[in-house]
């Protein structure tokens, strides 16, 4: 009988492989999916996390400048994410997110989102 | 990851209601008169736009207030939501959960990363409705 663990692997598995496939062959500049970022429709202004998955192809594709340009967060959020789906793999007795739950490690991260946001917008 | 599960399910069940469409297009394409044809490929889609935006929220309030406390997603992924006393949300709880949780998410997608960044592991939505995901093995 397979392990409830073990189907839980498999999915995470397949699913972050799924998506990584995804935005691999699918550009999301050309062809749009989910609904609009609420806070560019209704401000005009992109947000900290607008072009991301435009950047995360151009990154799947080695094009590093272009997904620089499109969202820089890029390269900071998919290590992350990728310490996410490991950790989430290889499950510990203690929260591993305890890191990113440190003071300084929250005030840094808002320290690089809210100017990010303001250049991002005010450099256009 | 629950998420993302969630939403490929929501997608497929979203998917087989709009195969009708193709056959309708078809009826549509054969009709004469621009107006009806456009007034009746309107009125087709218009349970099915209706069957995306709502379905999703109906779900997850559902599963949520459900015995198993969790989508289909977090079942799979051995967590569950409950209130601050460790109950099952209520109908009105799971409501404003998943509509809060809808409208952030789709003001920034990266507050899918707040959780990571807060001591209880709670989203913004979960903050606002006083809930927990708790996992099934560890913290």
């Amino acid at each position: 009988m397979i392990k409830s663990i073990e189907i839980k692997k498999t999915v995470i598995v397949i699913s972050s492989m799924t998506i990584t496939v995804f935005y691999y062959f699918s550009d999301p500049a050309s062809f749009r999916f989910g609904l609009p970022c609420l806070f560019h429709a209704t401000t005009g202004w992109d947000c900290w996390g607008c072009g991301g998955q435009r950047a995360f192809h151009q990154l799947l594709h080695g094009n590093f400048q272009e997904a620089f340009y499109l969202n820089a967060l890029v390269f900071p959020v998919v290590p992350v994410l990728v310490y996410v789906v490991t950790s989430e793999l290889f499950q510990q007795k203690t929260s591993p997110y305890k890191f990113f739950q440190k003071k300084p490690v929250q005030i840094s991260s808002a320290m690089i989102l809210v100017p990010f946001t303001i250049l991002r917008n005010v450099m256009e | 990851m629950a998420q993302i599960i969630d939403y490929v399910i929501i997608s497929f069940a979203v998917s087989i209601i709009a195969v009708p469409i193709f056959g309708f297009g078809i009826f549509t394409s054969a009709m004469n008169d621009d107006e009806s044809a456009g007034l009746f490929a309107g009125l087709a889609l218009l349970p099915i736009m209706l069957f995306a935006f709502i379905g999703p929220v109906v779900y997850e309030v559902l599963m949520l207030s459900s015995p198993r406390q969790a989508t289909v997603g977090k079942i799979l992924m051995k967590i569950k939501v409950v209130d601050e006393q460790g109950a099952r949300l209520t109908l009105g709880g799971a409501i404003g959960r998943t509509l809060i949780k809808y409208l952030s998410f789709n003001f920034c997608f990266l507050l899918w990363l707040w959780p990571l960044f807060n001591d209880k592991e709670q989203a913004l939505h979960d903050i606002v409705v006083k809930d927990f995901l708790i996992r099934d093995q560890v913290i």
